[in-house]
């Protein structure tokens, strides 16, 4: 199951308060300012700096 | 070190979540109606509940027709209140909470302040994510005023449970508020009943740490030394909490 669009359209990267997208397989949510990559875990989004990775290169 | 403790609390949480969820202190009824009252939710409104644990006072604030947001670090007690229906969780930190600026209408945060390293810097976001006139509702148990006593009774709790961090004053909690720039800042104490061998089965202290709260405690039977008011009641050793529920508003 995704994550809830009522959630998603309140979360946002725990550091740059910005908004975060979904990639295509709902794995993670990546922020659009400063490209960490976060978790989805059992459908719940772990939005954790420790968690976090970065992006490297732009994902179709 | 402060990723230490972080980790510290994790793997207590993990391992108290199941116990926490069905402990009477957490479900008590007239407890948790008494923290939705100062919340007053309103139908639809948006409310973060940080530090939810395995999702009581979400299920009360859904009940309420609120929109409620649960956010924990452990994921554990994420997954328990999934479970127990709530929609809308999240793992993450009360330091960096991952929500933009006045996404909320009112915050809740009930028993833990006493885990936060950095309570400070939890109170400041808990007012960034809130819309202006929005609501702070906090719950924690209160330190004793007296010095010895509140160390007495700091050690108790942190020999129970690794994952304490520091109990407050009834100051200290209202400083945290004032100081993150809350107005109309109320409070009123709450004491409930504990039963000591429940309270300590759910911590999973080790068994020479329980031994010695118990013995801490018995020595508190005669002599008041730990502020709380403790006694026997048929064999079971019980003592009183004291907590406090404080309620305010971002200007």
């Amino acid at each position: 199951m995704p994550i809830d669009p009522e959630l998603l359209e309140m979360l946002a990267c725990p550091i740059c308060k910005t908004e975060v997208r979904p990639t295509t397989d709902g794995a993670a949510l990546v922020c659009r300012s400063c490209r960490r990559r976060y978790p989805v875990v059992d459908d719940i989004p772990i939005l954790l700096v420790e968690e976090a990775t970065l992006e490297t290169e732009e994902r179709p | 070190m402060d990723d230490d403790q972080l980790s510290t609390t994790e793997r207590a949480f993990a391992r108290q979540a199941r116990a926490f969820a069905h402990s009477p202190l957490q479900t008590d009824p007239a407890r948790l109606r008494r923290l939705l009252d100062w919340v007053e939710p309103g139908a639809g409104e948006r409310i973060l509940d940080v530090g939810c644990g395995p999702g009581i006072v979400l299920g009360g604030l859904a009940a309420a027709g609120a929109r409620a947001v649960g956010l924990d670090r452990t994921i554990e007690m994420l997954r328990l209140a999934r479970d127990g229906g709530a929609r809308l969780c999240v793992r993450g930190e009360g330091t960096r909470l991952p929500f933009p600026d006045g996404c909320f209408e009112a915050v809740v945060c009930r028993n833990a302040c006493h885990h936060f390293l950095d309570p400070e810097a939890v109170g400041r976001e808990m007012a960034r994510v809130l819309r202006r006139g929005g609501r702070v509702i906090v719950e924690d148990m209160r330190a004793p005023d007296d010095p010895a006593q509140r160390a007495y009774h700091e050690s108790i709790e942190k020999l129970r449970d690794i994952s304490h961090v520091r109990t407050l004053t009834r100051l200290g909690l209202r400083d945290i508020l004032a100081a993150a720039g809350f107005e109309a800042l109320e409070d009123v104490p709450v004491d409930f009943v504990i039963d000591v061998d429940e309270w300590l089965d759910r911590a999973y202290p080790t068994p020479d740490n329980r031994q010695r709260c118990v013995d801490m405690l018995t020595a508190c039977l005669d002599r008041d030394l730990c502020g709380l008011r403790v006694w026997r009641d048929a064999g079971q050793m019980r003592f009183e909490r004291q907590s406090l529920m404080l309620r305010a508003r971002r200007p």
